[in-house]
């Protein structure tokens, strides 16, 4: 970021403010003609027919070149980098709309309900959007796009969620309790007017009640089952009764959950855009609940960390696995001043507690979710943890979780205020919209170029080579009889083995790397690593041999190379790691591709070195290897495409090995490729296959859904088969004692019954 | 004596001979099309056979290539 120069602002934008009012007055007035029958209810029904297309007609505004977006009449908004005003126009159009596409020179976005639901969130206003974005954009605004503004941000705000417990009520008003003694009396005041509709419990049947309740602009305020928040919640979003509600928590004001005593470390400084993506969440002194996007390796750990000091109350950190769960607890331990006893791991491995009354805990998603029977010692503890009264939920990686999976866990635990990071908000089953009501808004997503461009995440070069496939292998691949081999076969492809086994050679010798080989085909993984005597890691590799392997990796000058199945894709930290070479995926996902790319985005070397014009261009490189004239073409671009909507580009190889190499590498002579041939063809269909791994639970790009009855460790993701844990954590720490009842905050205390 | 025939002479790279002489094999004998294999890259058709040949390849080619939805 702030690679764009943004000189002289204050030259153009006295010029556009003096022009925006003339051009607001005049597009309200008389742009009808111009889209006579664009409705905004169709708004994003993806229907770009060649009218909406059109936009010879639009006007362009005299000063023009000074402006830097194009705003179009269906929702769309396109960016251009290059103009001086690009680092205020990214700023605010990353809180309104959502980003598309986003290469180098101009960027996409889309304005969506739940855009707009989530810049309202942050704070900004129906007209304040309308006026910044007809001050940055080159034509009029589209009337259209001021109406969809309108419709879709005009009841945000009305219903707050201050501290979850003050909701509007609408069909469902059996969530409703009661509302006495709810009014700020108690600990909990409400610093700023909140407009709340108070509904009986069928008087307010449809929205045009709610709406007129809602012009009297009366505070109500009334408590919500806490089983039925969710249902109240979704109901209240766009798509339904349209009134989104706000979540926020008045941390400052709450004096009866105990203060954590934890600061940031002098040395845990903030980058730019996390302090950006803080200030968001922390906007006006109290704490929103919503999902920051960062790309990998750009430092969401300490996002989290640095929100969970500022709340400074109890914290519930919630990853995907076991060594995440390590990892997390070394992060808070890095960052934060947070004494040893005030943090406890809950795994199945180790099973902490805290003393005191105050602390973190980091779990898994599955520990918490589990619904079968538990060790009595578990039992305590996740007792414990719906108990308590936790100040932040911080929930990583949330595009990985199932969603019934988050309902369950956010339904059990009792948190004031809820932080979702990700770094790739993409599903392959498109849930991600229920995020929305199930965490809060998006707060704030970088651009990952512009992160490339400061220096804080590596510079890769990404490219895919093209590997023919041999005439014997072609011809096995085309038979029908071999349909389920047909993986086996394009992986095994001699010339892709060539092309690894040149790549691992060059990379090693010619520029001293570290590269990691991904291959989810576990016989390919097996035959690649046997061949070239590397060493592999993969589901069934025992915890023990996992260390030694990634220690000698960290360490050792021999070991430069390790093959990983996809058990590396997320759970496994090597950030020494500057090369990935991928020789086998999962069909189409575009996740793991945005996830692997994430193993080597870490930055390393020297700051400036890495900047724009540094000395080295590129310090890190993704290859995809990719057979042709396969399916796999066809998933290796469909995977591509989470990536090049960030700004990547696949430079594609098509000789590799070169040809004037060649004899010095495995199976150049046709003996041994049909030798290796045999060995794919007599090995069993399910020897061939993927490995299957416990948390495929999204990936349904080619299968469906596979349902486990798994083990208490298994769940957790802690069986041996899927991830070992280290078990250094210390044991059997004293119960803690039960706060006083007489302290705790009326809303609880119905709860806790 | 001398038999000639007319027919086609192919030049394509290697995976697509071998997926031609593939579509070749799965059809019974009376459809068979190839009159050579010539070596890796060349072939020898029934001179009438330039189309289906063509709209063939041009169908697994699509089938093997991802285009994003609009």
């Amino acid at each position: 970021m702030g690679h764009h120069g943004h000189g002289d602002k204050s030259r153009p934008s006295k010029k556009i403010k003096f022009a925006s009012k003339e051009e607001y007055r005049a597009s309200t007035a008389d742009d009808d003609q111009y889209y006579p029958e664009e409705g905004g209810d169709d708004f994003h029904d993806g229907e770009r027919e060649g009218k909406k297309m059109d936009f010879t007609k639009l006007e362009l505004k005299p000063d023009h070149a000074n402006r830097p977006l194009w705003a179009c009449a269906d929702g769309r908004i396109f960016l251009e980098t290059f103009s001086p005003l690009y680092k205020q126009a990214y700023d605010f159009l990353i809180a309104i709309a959502e980003p598309v596409c986003r290469p180098e020179s101009m960027h996409e976005y889309n304005l969506t309900p739940h855009s707009l639901y989530a810049a309202v969130s942050v704070g900004l206003e129906t007209e304040t959007i309308i006026a910044v974005l007809s001050k940055l954009s080159k034509t009029k605004l589209p009337k259209e796009m001021i109406d969809f503004i309108h419709a879709s941000t005009a009841n945000y705000g009305k219903v707050k969620l201050v501290l979850k417990r003050l909701l509007a009520d609408d069909v469902i008003g059996k969530a409703r309790i009661s509302s006495e003694g709810m009014h700020g009396k108690d600990g909990f005041t409400v610093s700023k007017p909140v407009n709340e509709i108070e509904g009986g419990h069928d008087e307010l049947i449809n929205e045009v009640d709610v709406a007129a309740a809602a012009e009297e602009k009366e505070t109500h305020s009334f408590e919500i089952d806490p089983a039925q928040v969710e249902n109240v919640k979704q109901r209240c979003l766009p798509n339904a009764l349209n009134y989104p509600m706000m979540e926020e928590y008045d941390f400052r004001n709450d004096t009866v959950n105990p203060d954590l005593d934890m600061e940031l470390k002098p040395q845990a400084q903030p980058r730019p855009y996390q302090e950006k993506s803080l200030s968001k969440m922390f906007g006006n002194g109290r704490a929103r609940s919503g999902i920051i996007v960062l790309p990998c390796g750009a430092g969401k750990s300490l996002v989290g960390v640095s929100a969970a000091s500022r709340i400074k109350k109890s914290c519930l950190c919630l990853a995907t696995n076991a060594v995440s769960v390590d990892q997390w607890a070394f992060q808070f331990k890095l960052w934060s001043t947070i004494r040893e006893e005030q943090i406890c791991r809950f795994t199945s491995d180790s099973k902490e507690r805290f003393r005191g009354n105050v602390g973190v805990v980091v779990t898994t998603y599955n520990m918490v979710a589990f619904g079968g029977k538990r060790s009595e010692e578990s039992e305590k503890i996740i007792e414990e943890i719906r108990n308590r009264e936790w100040g932040l939920l911080l929930m990583d990686e949330v595009h990985v979780v199932p969603a019934h999976m988050f309902r369950k866990v956010i339904s059990i635990t009792k948190s004031h205020c809820k932080l979702g990071l990700t770094a790739t908000l993409v599903r392959e089953d498109e849930r991600i919209t229920d995020l929305n009501f199930l965490i809060g808004p998006k707060l704030y997503e970088a651009n990952w170029l512009d992160l490339v461009k400061g220096g804080f995440i590596a510079n890769v070069q990404c490219a895919e080579v093209w590997c023919p496939m041999t005439k014997e292998f072609f011809a096995e691949y085309l038979k029908k009889e071999n349909s389920k081999k047909r993986q086996a076969l394009y992986v095994m492809n001699p010339n892709k083995f060539r092309a690894c086994e040149f790549l691992i050679r060059f990379h090693e010798q010619q520029r001293g790397d570290k590269i990691i080989v991904f291959a989810d085909n576990l016989f390919a993984l097996v035959e690649y690593a046997m061949k070239l005597r590397k060493p592999m890691i993969y589901g069934a590799t025992s915890h023990v041999e996992r260390t030694k392997i990634l220690e000698a990796f960290k360490t050792s000058k021999e070991v430069n190379t390790i093959f990983l199945s996809k058990v590396g894709d997320n759970s496994i930290d090597i950030p020494e790691a500057n090369v990935i070479i991928q020789i086998s995926s999962h069909a189409g996902s575009r996740r793991q591709e945005a996830q692997r790319l994430g193993r080597i985005l870490r930055a390393k070397g020297k700051h400036q070195d890495r900047m724009a014009g540094g000395k080295e261009e590129y310090n890190a490189f993704f290859y995809s290897l990719v057979s042709t004239d396969t399916q796999e073409m066809y998933y290796s671009t469909k995977r591509q495409q989470f990536l090049i909507d960030q700004g990547y580009s696949f430079k594609v190889i098509t000789s590799l090995p070169p040809s004037d190499s060649g004899s010095e590498l495995s199976y150049h002579r046709l003996d041994d490729q049909l030798q290796l041939l045999g060995k794919v063809l007599s090995a069993g269909d399910d020897a061939v296959g993927l490995e299957q791994l416990d948390e495929d639970a999204d990936d349904v790009a080619l299968q469906k859904a596979r349902r486990y009855a798994g083990s208490m460790s298994a769940m957790s993701g802690a069986k041996g088969m899927v991830y070992m844990e280290y078990n250094t954590g210390k044991k059997g720490l004293i119960k803690n004692k039960p706060k006083d009842p007489t302290k705790r905050h009326q809303l609880f205390k119905k709860r806790f019954g | 004596m001398v038999n000639a025939v007319k027919g086609l002479y192919l030049s394509c790279d290697i995976p697509m001979t071998q997926f031609i002489i593939n579509m070749n094999a799965s059809l019974p004998q009376s459809q068979k099309f190839i009159i050579h294999v010539l070596d890796n890259t060349h072939l020898f058709v029934r001179s009438d056979m330039a189309g289906m040949i063509r709209s063939a390849i041009s169908d697994f080619r699509d089938a093997n290539t991802y285009e994003k939805p609009a």
